[in-house]
């Protein structure tokens, strides 16, 4: 009776010895053979990338010769509006260089802009990640801010030889100093919960009482600025709802966040060009 | 242990993964996600000797494991305890029946996705109702490939293993 009670148990004896063995190695060797595994499947997830670019490709090549054309005009038009935009953007960095000399303040961090393609949207209630395609061979950093044309999307956490993974700001481990637009006092935002079929969404607390936001009149949240990776000014998303909280001494409230952030397929990192400065040690 | 087996077994997971993978991609406009940890196990766990089936097993959740925030190994520790629970049983499932077969997965994959929900503990009960509709639309995509999956396994093993004996009479 007892062999036959021991022969039961084998199947979990065998796994705890497995799993004993695997939590007494060190934490390098771990890393390493996570990095491994994150190699292996890394050409499978590149691959289906392509796949599905060269799909897209297929079907804009079914497009008519006068869409092309009425999309091409479009374009120059919007082409056209940029352009002054970036000759009054430059106009603003040198005034803004220029009374930095003046008041001898220290210089604001520069950022190389790295465009990447999305490989992998990975959306569960547990963690929300992107994996991008470029890594170490872009010289990407770990730490790097993401964003795309409506905001912050995320901060890279791991860089692999040819891929990065980026967390999103609606992860619920998520937190970030942002400010209402035109005001200077920091409030805490918090990746939240993403519900089904609605767009994503956080919360905000320590939010000053004087804010005053609601669905027929939100508030935009940017970013702060203040001792973390990401530069100042930069969209997170909108407050749509402000109410007292349990201190009374602050609001919290739900911020709405941009629903493309469900359907990423291009985004762009933040690789500051002295990344020892401007990233906290990692 | 029968390393050729191990990575006979391996393959079709990797299989698994990466249509997961790309579901996942595709769903994540809809906030919706698909976790086929269920899939993983059940096969391998109601067919398999257990040496190799618990190599595969893990083999495939260190895979799960690469690119996910948590603690490396917790997939595959997960994965390692449901294939230990369905192999104690397996003499009282049906291994040929389909519809036993599908059951099991879905049993194993509610199982794996409360016991995940509960260790990463999300957002409290503000979570729940994504995370219910993440179950939801996971055991509807199980169901649905289940007797699919089982079948390319099994058939994958078939067809390597007959290819492997003939060459073994071949050089006799």
């Amino acid at each position: 009776m007892p062999s036959r009670r021991f022969d039961q148990a084998r199947p979990f004896l065998t796994l705890g010895i497995i799993l004993a063995f695997w939590l007494m190695l060190p934490a390098g060797l771990k890393s390493f053979v996570r990095a491994s595994f994150f190699e292996l499947t890394a050409p499978i997830t590149l691959a289906a990338s392509k796949v599905r670019d060269l799909q897209e490709f297929w079907a804009l090549r079914s497009h008519s010769k006068n869409e092309l054309i009425e999309a091409g005009r479009d374009q120059a038009r919007i082409n056209a509006s940029y352009e002054v935009a970036v000759q009054q953007t430059a106009e603003l960095k040198s005034e803004i260089v220029r009374l930095e000399e003046l008041l001898r303040l220290p210089a604001r961090d520069q950022y190389r802009l790295e465009h990447a393609r999305v490989a992998r949207r990975d959306f569960s209630a547990w963690w929300q990640r992107i994996v991008i395609r470029k890594g170490r061979d872009f010289g990407i950093p770990a730490g790097a801010p993401v964003v795309f044309s409506g905001g912050v999307v995320g901060r890279v956490v791991e860089v692999r030889a040819s891929t990065a993974i980026v967390e999103l700001i609606t992860s619920p481990g998520v937190r970030l100093a942002g400010v209402i637009e035109g005001d200077s006092r920091p409030i805490s935002f918090q990746g939240g919960n993403n519900p089904t079929f609605a767009p994503p969404t956080g919360i905000v607390e320590l939010m000053p009482l004087d804010i005053i936001a609601s669905p027929a009149s939100p508030k935009r949240l940017v970013t702060s600025g203040y001792g973390g990776v990401f530069p100042p000014g930069l969209t997170l998303g909108t407050v749509i709802r402000a109410e007292l909280g349990s201190d009374g001494l602050h609001k919290s409230g739900e911020v709405r966040l941009d629903e493309r952030l469900g359907s990423l397929n291009e985004v762009t990192v933040l690789v500051p060009l002295n990344v020892e400065t401007a990233l906290p040690a990692r | 242990m029968n390393l050729r087996r191990v990575a006979l077994l391996t393959v079709p997971l990797l299989l698994l993964w990466a249509i997961q993978t790309e579901v996942n991609h595709l769903l994540s406009s809809r906030q919706l996600f698909f976790f086929a940890g269920g899939l993983h196990v059940a096969f391998i766990a109601l067919t398999q000797p257990f040496g190799p089936g618990l190599a595969a097993v893990l083999v495939g959740g260190l895979l799960c494991d690469a690119a996910t925030p948590f603690a490396f190994g917790t997939h595959a520790a997960l994965f390692g305890f449901a294939h230990n629970i369905i192999f104690r049983m397996r003499d009282r499932i049906p291994k040929d029946d389909a519809i036993a077969a599908t059951l099991l997965a879905l049993f194993a994959n509610f199982g794996l996705f409360l016991v995940m929900s509960a260790l990463l503990s999300p957002g409290g009960p503000a979570a729940w109702p994504r995370l219910a509709a993440d179950l939801v639309c996971s055991q509807v995509i199980i169901t649905l490939v289940t007797p699919w999956f089982f079948s390319l396994q099994g058939r994958l093993l078939d067809l390597v293993e007959t290819a492997l004996a003939l060459r073994a009479e071949r050089l006799r």
